[in-house]
């Protein structure tokens, strides 16, 4: 009696489980993206795409090593990444280039807004969270630091999921945190925070992710993928005309709310950029060179090695 | 006729200790003695009763009469025969709950029914064993539903419906109150006189052995040897408060070093 | 009045809780995005409801549940049964898992995504790690423990072969593996939280992840106390089957 109730438990639930998540149109190209608005030109593509009946199928990670184990796993053929762990992926052999870039600045220093911080100097023995070691945020506060004759060890520097930054700051558990939008605009809109210094200021041009697409589908389907990364592209430069559209598009897809995307896109109009997309390879040398000081890499790598333009 | 001989019956156990805890406990490397020597035989159709002080390896005697255990020296014969393991002929009554408690009263009998090959026939005597015992209508209990007292019966059933030519108990009524024990014993003297299976009975109760045995074998204490064999050629039912019953009974007390007989 | 009791002291006991939240949350004035009050998330749970998507998220656990949670039941009890009878495979595996045994299933979140990629494959499979060794020594134990009066009375009565195994092992031990059961069916449910964390797009473990990335608490606290409720309920499910006759016998020895 037992066993048959089980067993026709199994077969309902699974056959339950089945039907309410009918799979898309097979072998579509698989995209992981994070809830942040430096990943805006995804939500764009798709909502573009998807009335043309061409989309992707998009895969939103809540953490950055989660992504990490689904690409090396083959279940991601496009990635919205951090640069410098596209960077060291590659530099680890990992087959996969960087196309594009997913935008320009967006990456801010909040300190609580009570607090007593009025200066990077004043960072010295503060606690600073960043999203993660392989992050150009974390490579973004130690060239701060670096500015204001601090060294990293006189901070004491956490790793923490960018949207636990707001409430941790809140709480008091950490004095000051360097994260992409909106999580930075959301300790303002708490008003709980404050921006001690944005990166369009300290690190014109600022990267935060990349745009990483495997060699397999950049070879097997290489007309596929330059349309999807052209759609990226123009995306970013839509967005730069449409901003407020943008947000109301943008909003669903990444889960965030209309109105936080809204202040980061219209608050000023290079808090985030979404033009100049595509990757110098000094850039990116440049970018090696400073994840080689900051003991994240060997030895500096050639940016013209790890980019891949052949979709323009 | 002898039915069971024990011959120079040893049996010492492996001590797993190092150390010796006392100078007088028993060492590491030579076991740990329980039997010693033991010699004795059962003739067929007896009611023998075993008495003697806790822990003096009356039980370790009965798993090797039961073919549970092997002697350490000497042997177990029966019919002449040494025994060589388990086995339907001679069924052990236990000391604590023998009875499957995930069977009903009738599977944990029909355990016992083997030797009836037709079903029809087997269920009929399953029902006419439990019937004997008192147990009818609590044919489809489980053993956590019926009584103390219920549960000896269903195990003694259980042990008779085998025929067994031994039936081996080992203290059956100990945990049982003490009227449901005197009624228990009243079966068995009755269960003695309809069946002609041999039966050995562990005791610590000296009236229990008075009333049922045909015979007491009283054992010392560890290492155990046989210490008195008390014939008892009384008829039942046996007044344990006149004549030479009483006297037997007083005799008894005081070889176990009780000197007023209560 | 002992039924009526049964079930008025939880409905009192909820009740104060619930009363309590709201209080705590009016009295130390809480935004809503710290913690929302219990009508906010009575809000989001109707619209979680109302929109498919609470259904489709319990059915997504369940199912992975349920698979990850089966296997381990088919693996691990008759491995348990093996190593609880053959003395040589139980010294040659127990060490084994005695040493995989206390390694949580969320270590091996990285393993499991990199052999079996996002989705269902690697969630049932840490849920089959969270079951899958605590039941295989809840058998092997059950087998190890069974009361030596048992098997002497079997080989009394001439129970052999196969028999000795269906109509003894397996009985004596059966009341053992359902407290297993039920205590794996619980610690399952705990880890299907965790397991959902991981990139697939439903389930409840998901709902709370993306509450919290979306910056809605009330969804959140609101995929809690689903989970909290289906873990009551499988509970009382598994619970049933310590009321069967022939397992019953152990509550009653107790």
């Amino acid at each position: 009696m037992a066993l048959l109730a089980a067993l026709v438990w199994l077969v309902a639930i699974t056959a339950l489980h089945v039907w309410m998540s009918k799979p898309g149109a097979k072998k579509r190209l698989q995209v992981g993206f994070l809830p942040i608005t430096c990943h805006l030109t995804c939500a764009v593509a798709f909502n573009r795409l998807s009335r043309t009946g061409k989309a992707f199928d998009a895969h939103k990670f809540s953490a950055w090593p989660d992504m990490i184990e689904a690409l090396k796993g083959g279940d991601l053929d496009v990635a919205f990444i951090l640069a410098p762990i596209a960077i060291a992926m590659e530099n680890q052999g990992f087959p996969a280039k960087i196309v594009l870039l997913a935008h320009r600045n967006g990456t801010a220093l909040v300190v609580a807004k009570d607090g007593g911080i009025h200066s990077i100097a004043g960072l010295k023995g503060a606690t600073v969270a960043i999203p993660i070691r392989y992050s150009c945020q974390m490579l973004a506060l130690r060239r701060l630091c670096r500015q204001h004759g601090l060294s990293l060890r006189d901070l004491n520097m956490v790793e923490l999921s960018p949207p636990d930054m707001p409430f941790a700051l809140a709480s008091g558990t950490i004095d000051a945190y360097i994260v992409g939008e909106p999580y930075a605009a959301q300790a303002e809109f708490d008003g709980t925070g404050r921006v001690l210094c944005q990166m369009r200021d300290a690190w014109p041009g600022f990267i935060s992710s990349v745009v990483f697409v495997t060699q397999h589908v950049l070879k097997d389907r290489k007309e596929e993928v330059a349309r999807l990364i052209e759609a990226f592209y123009q995306a970013g430069k839509w967005i730069e005309g449409h901003r407020s559209e943008a947000a109301r598009i943008a909003a669903p897809f990444l889960g965030l709310p209309e109105p936080l995307i809204r202040y980061v896109l219209l608050s000023s109009s290079n808090r985030v950029s979404y033009s100049d997309l595509v990757p110098k390879p000094e850039e990116i040398s440049n970018l090696s060179r400073e994840m080689v000081d900051a003991g994240l890499l060997k030895r500096p790598m050639d940016g013209k090695k790890i980019i891949d333009l052949s979709w323009r | 006729m002898n039915k069971i001989e024990v011959r120079g019956l040893s049996k010492s156990y492996k001590e797993r200790r190092k150390k010796r805890r006392s100078p007088g406990d028993c060492g590491y490397r030579h076991g740990c003695p329980v039997l010693q020597d033991l010699d004795f035989r059962i003739e067929e159709g007896s009611f023998t009763c075993f008495i003697g002080p806790s822990g003096c390896g009356k039980s370790t005697l009965f798993r090797i009469m039961a073919g549970f255990e092997k002697p350490t020296t000497g042997e177990v014969l029966v019919d002449g025969v040494p025994i060589s393991g388990p086995s339907t002929r001679h069924i052990f009554v236990f000391q604590e709950d023998g009875l499957f408690p995930w069977m009903t009263a009738m599977e944990n009998v029909a355990l016992g029914a083997g030797r009836f090959s037709d079903p029809v026939e087997r269920e009929r005597e399953i029902r006419d064993f439990l019937d004997m015992v008192g147990l009818k209508g609590f044919e489809n209990h489980y053993p956590h539903e019926l009584s103390g007292g219920m549960r000896r019966r269903a195990e003694v059933a259980r042990a008779l419906i085998a025929n067994p030519e031994i039936l081996l108990m080992d203290e059956p009524f100990g945990a049982l109150d003490f009227i449901t024990r005197l009624q228990m014993r009243e079966e068995m003297v009755n269960v003695h006189q309809m069946f002609d299976s041999t039966i050995l009975f562990i005791t610590h109760d000296i009236d229990e052995a008075l009333q049922l045995g045909d015979r007491i074998i009283m054992l010392s204490g560890r290492p155990s040897s046989v210490k008195a064999d008390i014939p008892l050629p009384f008829p039942h039912p046996r007044d344990l408060a006149i004549g030479e019953m009483a006297s037997l009974r007083k005799e008894i007390y005081f070889h176990i070093g009780i000197h007023a007989a209560l | 009045m002992a039924l009526k009791g049964l079930h008025l002291h939880p409905l009192i006991s909820f009740g104060l809780a619930i009363l309590a939240w709201e209080a705590a949350i009016r009295c130390l004035d809480v935004p809503a995005y710290r913690f929302p009050g219990p009508l906010a998330v009575a809000e989001a749970m109707k619209e979680l409801a109302l929109s498919g998507r609470l259904f489709a998220s319990i059915t997504a656990s369940l199912f992975r549940v349920t698979w990850g949670f089966y296997l381990a039941t088919c693996a691990a009890i008759p491995l348990g049964l093996v190593m609880g009878i053959y003395g040589p495979a139980r010294a040659f595996l127990n060490p084994l898992v005695q040493f995989l045994r206390p390694i949580s299933p969320l270590a091996w979140i990285p393993v499991a995504l990199m052999w079996l990629g996002i989705g269902d494959r690697s969630a049932i499979f840490l849920i089959f790690l969270s079951s899958f060794f605590p039941l295989l020594v809840f058998t092997m134990s059950a087998v190890l423990s069974i009361k030596v009066t048992y098997i002497r009375v079997g080989l009394n009565f001439g129970v052999t072969g196969l028999k000795r195994y269906t109509k003894i092992l397996l009985p004596a031990i059966l009341p053992d593996i359902i407290t297993g059961l039920r205590i794996t069916l619980g610690t399952a449910w705990l880890v299907i939280v965790a397991a959902e964390m991981i990139a697939v797009k439903s389930g409840i473990g998901y709902l709370i992840i993306d509450g919290r990335n979306s910056m809605r608490m009330d969804y959140v606290v609101a995929g809690m106390i689903v989970i909290g409720i289906i873990g009551l309920a499988l509970d009382w499910t598994i619970s049933r089957l310590e009321m069967l006759p022939s397992v019953r016998w152990v509550r009653k020895r107790r």
